[in-house]
């Protein structure tokens, strides 16, 4: 039985089909008569633009794929499934959850909705944070992008280990010690009545899920894009060569630009003036917390969650890249 | 027409369905994907054209519930996005994203330039950068004293007088949100008649010479030229 209330069906408020036409016309003249001002000539609107749009772009595809993940748990995962999890040992339930990971190749926007239905079907909070915080970091297609783009370096071994290591230290210990608390961790929210079976139900599921979902992450998107136009970035250069401040600033980077953990290997293995601990640390960080997510987790979870996470992962990350540029570096 | 929560919903995947789809058909995508993440956008117009299309038709026998104000604004924060791509449809980043940037000061572009010119026959921003700071690289590439080049960029700094200006091109990997702006610095040299300003997209041919921890060019010819429709490099190779 789900426990978010079920929505009642009410009488539908009635908008007569000119209101819904005028609305589009007058947003198709409020883009012709920003063009013929000249809004794209402004480069402060120019650069938050295309970086907005580039992140939700990128994003909303990993959104749909999770809710399709997530509609699918809700209509074709018996209950008994998760009864059958539920009643595992508690200390053995959170590792599980977390190594689960590894068989869902969707990135941190996508497993947000996927976690958030686990715990509606029954699953702990404490398992469904853990698989949520892992499996953007364990799934395979993460693993596989942090190998290619560390072979040319010599490091795949060790940074595809560490990272998924470390992940998985994160994810667990966040698993145990925010899930553990007491009172509901998900905010309430409406659920889509099942008029259907199957198919219908799908449909009706996914497309909840995604537009619920994708509204914050265009929120969080503008956040992050905001960062990236106002912030100097140039700045972290120049602590490059400290280990500790390094890593610190490469976390921040991380949260600023709120990639996709999929292609992030990419982009952390172009930081080269950092120690590789220091790109480590940004890539266990990233996936975890960055500005869509916080957006993201203050729609899901109660308030605070952002800060518990990152007051857990932080430290994690950042012991892990001292001691990793400790023995490899 | 009933603006309800059927709608509501309907609305947002066939706009985003649209928006992907016009994307892939047009090619656009390049302004804001890289190419190890292009395979998003085909996912995307398919997947939302199925999902809206399997919306509509599960629900079109049931009651709906009424879209609360919420509802209707996660809609308007949902469409917010394509308003953007529409009224900044050929925008793209320029200097002020190469200031703010991490510059090639924060990374070390010359593993980056091995892995790119690996295949690459061109001598291109991220070559010339690295082998700047990398005489190995430099031999490797062939890049000597007078060697002839040619570059099709913007201008990311703003000359003043006669000394040089840097001419650079942006890097991405996944998408805009992580581009690395690379610079070259261009001498002026017999060119100095042609007026160069922030953002101007110049196709500048020249030869190298050799200045301190970097490799100059002495503009020979510079023309100015329209925005590239792939404005961005990649630093695959």
């Amino acid at each position: 039985m789900e426990r978010a209330a079920a929505i009642r069906p009410a009488p539908a408020r009635v908008i007569p089909l000119w209101a819904v036409g005028a609305a589009f016309w007058i947003a198709v003249g409020v883009v012709i008569a920003a063009r013929a001002a000249g809004i794209a000539e402004s480069e402060t609107l120019a650069t938050f633009g295309v970086i907005f749009t580039s992140i939700v772009v990128e994003a909303l595809p990993f959104i749909l794929l999770g809710a399709a993940a997530s509609a699918a748990i809700a209509v074709w995962v018996p209950a008994r499934a998760f009864a059958r999890v539920a009643r595992l040992p508690a200390p053995l339930q959170v590792p599980a959850a977390a190594a689960a990971g590894l068989a869902m190749p969707v990135c941190e926007c996508g497993s947000v909705p996927v976690a958030r239905r686990l715990m509606l079907r029954g699953l702990s909070p404490a398992a469904g944070i853990a698989f949520m915080l892992a499996a953007p970091i364990l799934n395979p297609i993460v693993l596989a992008s942090t190998w290619v783009a560390y072979g040319a370096a010599g490091k795949a071994v060790e940074m595809t280990a560490a990272r998924a290591g470390l992940g998985l230290i994160v994810a667990v210990l966040a698993g145990w010690l925010i899930g553990r608390g007491r009172g509901e961790l998900l905010r309430e929210r409406e659920e889509p009545v099942d008029h259907h079976q199957h198919t219908g139900g799908f449909a009706e599921h996914l497309a909840d899920d995604f537009v619920f979902m994708g509204r914050f992450v265009v929120l969080g998107a503008a956040v992050a894009a905001l960062l990236q136009t106002v912030v100097p970035q140039d700045a972290l250069s120049a602590v490059a060569d400290r280990p500790l401040l390094g890593a610190l600033a490469l976390m921040g980077l991380a949260v600023a630009l709120s990639l996709c953990s999929e292609a992030d290997a990419f982009v952390a293995v172009s930081f080269t003036a950092f120690p590789l601990g220091s790109q480590l640390a940004f890539l266990v960080l990233g996936p975890v917390v960055d500005a869509k997510l916080a957006v993201l987790y203050g729609a899901t979870f109660r308030r605070g969650f952002v800060l518990q996470v990152l007051v857990i992962a932080v430290p994690v990350a950042l012991a892990g890249a001292l001691v990793f540029d400790e023995v490899f570096g | 027409m009933k603006l309800d929560l059927r709608t509501v919903r309907a609305i947002g995947l066939i706009a985003w369905g649209a928006l992907f789809g016009w994307l892939w058909l047009t090619g656009e995508s390049v302004r804001y994907l890289g190419p190890r993440t292009q395979w998003v956008v085909p996912v995307g117009a398919v997947g939302l054209t199925l999902a809206a299309a399997g919306y509509l038709r599960a629900t079109r026998h049931e009651p709906s519930a009424r879209a609360r104000p919420l509802e209707l604004l996660g809609l308007v924060a949902l469409i917010v996005p394509i308003l953007a791509a529409a009224t900044l449809a050929h925008a793209q980043l320029g200097s002020l994203a190469a200031s703010n940037k991490l510059s090639s000061r924060g990374i070390d572009p010359s593993a980056l330039a091995r892995l790119a010119s690996r295949d690459a026959h061109d001598i291109g921003f991220l070559q010339l950068n690295a082998a700047g700071r990398d005489s190995g690289l430099s031999r490797e590439l062939g890049l000597s004293q007078g060697s002839p080049v040619r570059l099709l960029g913007f201008v990311s700094s703003e000359p003043s007088g006669g000394a040089p200006y840097e001419l650079s091109r942006f890097y991405i990997t996944c998408c805009v949100a992580d581009a690395v702006p690379v610079g070259v610095h261009v001498l002026k040299g017999a060119t100095g008649h042609v007026q160069v300003r922030r953002n101007d997209w110049l196709d500048v041919t020249g030869i190298l010479n050799r200045g301190d921890r970097e490799w100059v060019v002495h503009a020979v010819r510079v023309r100015h030229v329209d925005a590239p429709s792939d404005p961005y490099l990649s630093f695959a190779p």
